[in-house]
């Protein structure tokens, strides 16, 4: 259940299908719409895949949210309902929702921009600007390759000059020096690899030909119809929640009245954002139910 | 079918004054060939396999001629009839995906997509990489990486393969895996490949023919078993095979040298004078230098013991050999003795005194450690400003500097590597200079991580010489390796398993009780001659 569909999709329907959850979340800046996306996350995080890693940065986020929340009434003296006086700053129950709907919507369109980039690595970049500037995909790739191997050298470096001595930890200027040392060998060992690199890519064939382009996923016409879907569903509940009207929170919160359209928009978001959820629920009760068949042909 | 054909191959490298780095070169070499190159560092083998892939000749000039195919080798031969394995997997990978990376030299023949994916899925489903797949290249160990180079150079369908060295920088199992893979491509597939190797013993059997080349030039083109004939009486011979260095050992000639350790024992049955042991001398060690008490060590708070209440006792002025498979946590050791890496349970004690009571002066003049990685400690411009560089910020006055790296370079004998760019010099010289950084600063106590890791046979015996040399002086020198030939010269040899360490023996009691780690010579001679581990131990029966 958990690696759903990640090599399934384009990369471009599942950037398309980020993008809008993240921009339905932003723009909307309506209650309903935002619990909603709420429930679409937990759906993800639960079921779906979640990077690794995540759970941690919760208590971070969270507490970023709540920061929002409190600092808006602090900025913001409209509303009716007051609760109480700074001073001669007054601190409204509105200003203070507001502030709280702010905290939440930014906190998810972090959480929905982690979801994105972790299902892009860097094949499903590649795949994104490739064919319009390979050369760009490749040095990207390249890039990414160098970096975590510089990183591993420097550090291998700094071992080394340790352990054979010639670190010396005496001051915070010595250290700095072997620092500068450590950093000076690892930018000559890089102009030495780097002639290698070239070597094996001239030997390899680079530049001899056009460079072509190759990436595994393939859009074809599931995926057209998966964005095309997609879409849609982005037109329908842009339309609806334009004409529900905006969530408004001053002067007091209980005098705001729900238009239909809210309704409707909110449930084709819902749609939206378990789509996947629904998707992968689709293909594992097909899954098991070709499965069973499989097993009771055996029992025959 | 002649594939391969060079004519009277001169090449003197641009701006080299006199030496021809290649002499008169003429070889011819047959389609389906597997042929193996040898030589001492710097011989010229590299230069004539970078020849023979013309987008990475060398800058110099050439005279003679090379022909593939029956056409002159230049730059409009295909590209991809060629393919060329480089020495370092880290350096020749340029991509960060497995994937991008066997498909990287299709983009660059501007093949097709749907070429391109058939092309590198059956290739990957050949060579078992597809558990790979989806990896990011920094991930994969070193025998994975040097497995995907080699896949990602046949990916475009060479029919003429060149390896440089490709295994010098494998541990002998993963070096082993690689071989075998190489043998079942040419094997399977006629694919010609010519392979430039300095550890012999593993591919002289399974070679159709041996190229020596000494000096820039040609002095043996011979099938195996001649070659090791002509190579007996040259700076090769201790680089080719155990079994046959035992037979020359015993003072035999004839033309059945064996290779491989089955021909060696077949030749010592039949043989009639019995073998007799060598008695050497055991060394006594002093008392514990170092010693490790139950320790334990993990490097994430919810990962393995990579060790576990490990137990050691490391005696003074003796050269003590630690072994054990791959992922053991051998290197994990080394940085915990040192005190680079704190064990969170345990007690390590450096002269009786805990290693966590020495601040900085635990390091230099008492414990050094040669990492693997420490042949690119280098920054500046001479292997001499290198050395003088240590003395300076060790506060060395400049008279007591140039006196001290005069001494330490006369006992390592790098004096003439000295006005040197580091970095031009071969892998063996390198580890030299990196081991005089060490020695500047006067330790008691020598930590060598797989010192003989790409070594080719005399550097690894001057390396031996160097490290007894020092324990006569009383340091201390403690090795992690996979090599049981430099093991065998050890006063001490001791296993590493299950985050444990085995107590220390002598070399002849650890590898005569061993059945299946232990060296050639050990295997060779069980049964005919108990407890010989290495070729110096074996007398041809008549001195006793």
């Amino acid at each position: 259940m958990r690696d759903f569909g990640a090599k399934r999709h384009h990369p471009i329907t599942e950037t398309v299908y980020f993008l809008s959850v993240i921009l339905v979340t932003f723009f909307a800046m309506h209650p309903i719409v935002t619990l909603i996306s709420f429930v679409g996350l937990l759906s993800f995080l639960a079921f779906l895949r979640a990077p690794r890693g995540l759970w941690r940065e919760i208590l971070f986020a969270l507490s970023f949210g709540a920061l929002v929340c409190v600092f808006n009434p602090l900025f913001s003296q409209k509303g009716a309902t007051a609760l109480f006086y700074i001073g001669t700053l007054k601190i409204t129950l509105e200003a203070l929702l507001y502030g709280g709907l702010l905290g939440a919507v930014l906190v998810l369109a972090i959480f929905w921009f982690k979801l994105l980039s972790g299902s892009l690595d860097s094949g499903r970049v590649r795949a994104l600007f490739g064919k319009r500037a390979p050369r760009a995909a490749l040095a990207l790739s390249m890039s990414l390759s160098l970096i975590p191997q510089m990183r591993r050298k420097y550090g291998e470096l700094l071992r080394g000059l340790k352990a054979s001595g010639e670190y010396i930890d005496r001051d915070f200027l010595s250290r700095v020096r072997t620092h500068l040392k450590a950093f000076s060998m690892l930018i000559t060992w890089s102009l030495e690899s780097g002639i290698t690199r070239a070597d094996s890519m001239k030997a390899k064939g680079y530049g001899t030909h056009e460079q072509s382009f190759y990436t595994e996923y393939h859009f074809g016409v599931g995926e057209v119809l998966r964005l095309a879907l997609i879409l849609v569903l982005d037109t329908a509940i842009a339309v609806c929640l334009a004409l529900g009207g905006e969530f408004k929170f001053y002067p007091t919160v209980s005098s705001y009245q729900f238009d239909k359209f809210i309704y409707i928009g909110g449930a084709l978001f819902l749609l939206l954002c378990l789509l996947p959820l629904f998707e992968n629920l689709f293909r594992s009760a097909r899954a098991q139910k070709i499965l069973k068949k499989g097993k009771q042909n055996k029992g025959v | 079918m002649k594939q391969l054909k060079i004519e009277n191959l001169n090449f003197k490298y641009a701006g080299e004054k006199s030496d021809f780095s290649l002499c008169d070169v003429s070889l011819e070499v047959q389609a389906g060939e597997f042929i193996l190159l040898c030589g001492q560092s710097g011989s010229g083998k590299s230069t004539l396999l970078r020849l023979l892939k013309p987008e990475i000749s060398p800058n110099g000039t050439q005279t003679g001629s090379i022909y593939f195919n029956g056409e002159l080798l230049d730059n409009s031969t295909p590209r991809a009839a060629i393919g060329m394995v480089f020495q370092n997997p880290e350096d020749s990978l340029m991509t960060d995906k497995v994937s991008h990376e066997m498909a990287f030299s299709l983009e660059c023949l501007g093949l097709d997509a749907s070429v391109i994916g058939r092309r590198i899925a059956e290739t990957a489903s050949y060579f078992g990489i597809d558990a790979l797949w989806d990896r990011d290249i920094h991930t994969l160990s070193g025998g994975e990486r040097q497995l995907l180079s080699l896949a990602a150079a046949l990916v475009s369908r060479p029919s003429l393969l060149l390896l440089d060295e490709p295994c010098s920088s494998l541990d002998p199992i993963a070096a082993e895996e690689f071989i075998s893979t190489l043998k079942r491509l040419n094997s399977e597939f006629g694919i010609t490949v010519i392979i430039s190797e300095h550890r012999l013993d593993k591919l002289m059997p399974i070679s159709d023919r041996v190229i020596a080349i000494e000096n820039g030039r040609i002095i043996c083109n011979e099938t195996p078993r001649e070659a090791a004939k002509i190579l007996r009486n040259t700076s090769l011979c201790p680089s080719l095979p155990i079994a046959s260095q035992i037979y020359f050992a015993l003072g035999a000639e004839g033309e059945d040298i064996p290779l491989d350790v089955r021909e060696c024992r077949t030749y010592l049955e039949k043989k009639e004078q019995p073998l007799s042991l060598a008695r050497t001398s055991v060394k006594d060690g002093g008392d514990a230098v170092i010693s490790a008490k139950n320790i334990s060590f993990r490097y994430e708070k919810s990962g393995r013991d990579i060790l576990c209440g490990l137990d050691a006792e490391l005696e003074r002025g003796l050269f003590t050999c630690i072994m054990g498979g791959n992922g053991a946590g051998k290197s994990t050791l080394l940085s915990c003795l040192c005190g680079l890496e704190q064990v969170y349970e345990g007690k390590i004690t450096y002269n009786g005194k805990n290693i966590r009571k020495y601040k900085g002066e635990l390091w230099r003049e008492n414990i050094s450690l040669l990492m693997q990685s420490a042949k690119h400690l280098f920054s500046c411009e001479t292997v001499r400003a290198e050395l003088m560089d240590v003395c300076e910020a060790q506060g060395l006055d400049t008279t007591v500097a140039e006196q001290r790296i005069d001494e330490v370079s006369k006992r390592l004998g790098i004096c003439a590597l000295l006005d040197r760019h580091p970095y031009d010099l071969s892998g063996g010289e390198m580890q030299k200079a990196a081991l005089s950084k060490l020695l500047l600063g006067n330790p008691r106590v020598l930590l060598l991580d797989e010192p003989t890791q790409g070594l080719d046979a005399s550097f690894k015996a001057e390396l031996l010489n160097n490290i007894l040399d020092l324990c006569e002086d009383g340091v201390t020198v403690i090795a992690v390796t996979h090599d049981t030939e430099l093991a065998a010269y050890a006063d001490r040899c001791m296993m590493m398993f299950g985050g444990k360490l085995t107590s220390g023996m002598t070399p002849h009691e650890f590898f005569s009780e061993n059945f299946y780690y232990t060296t050639a010579t050990s295997r060779i001679t069980r049964g005919f001659c108990e407890g010989a581990v290495r070729v110096t131990d074996i007398c041809g029966g008549e001195n006793e």
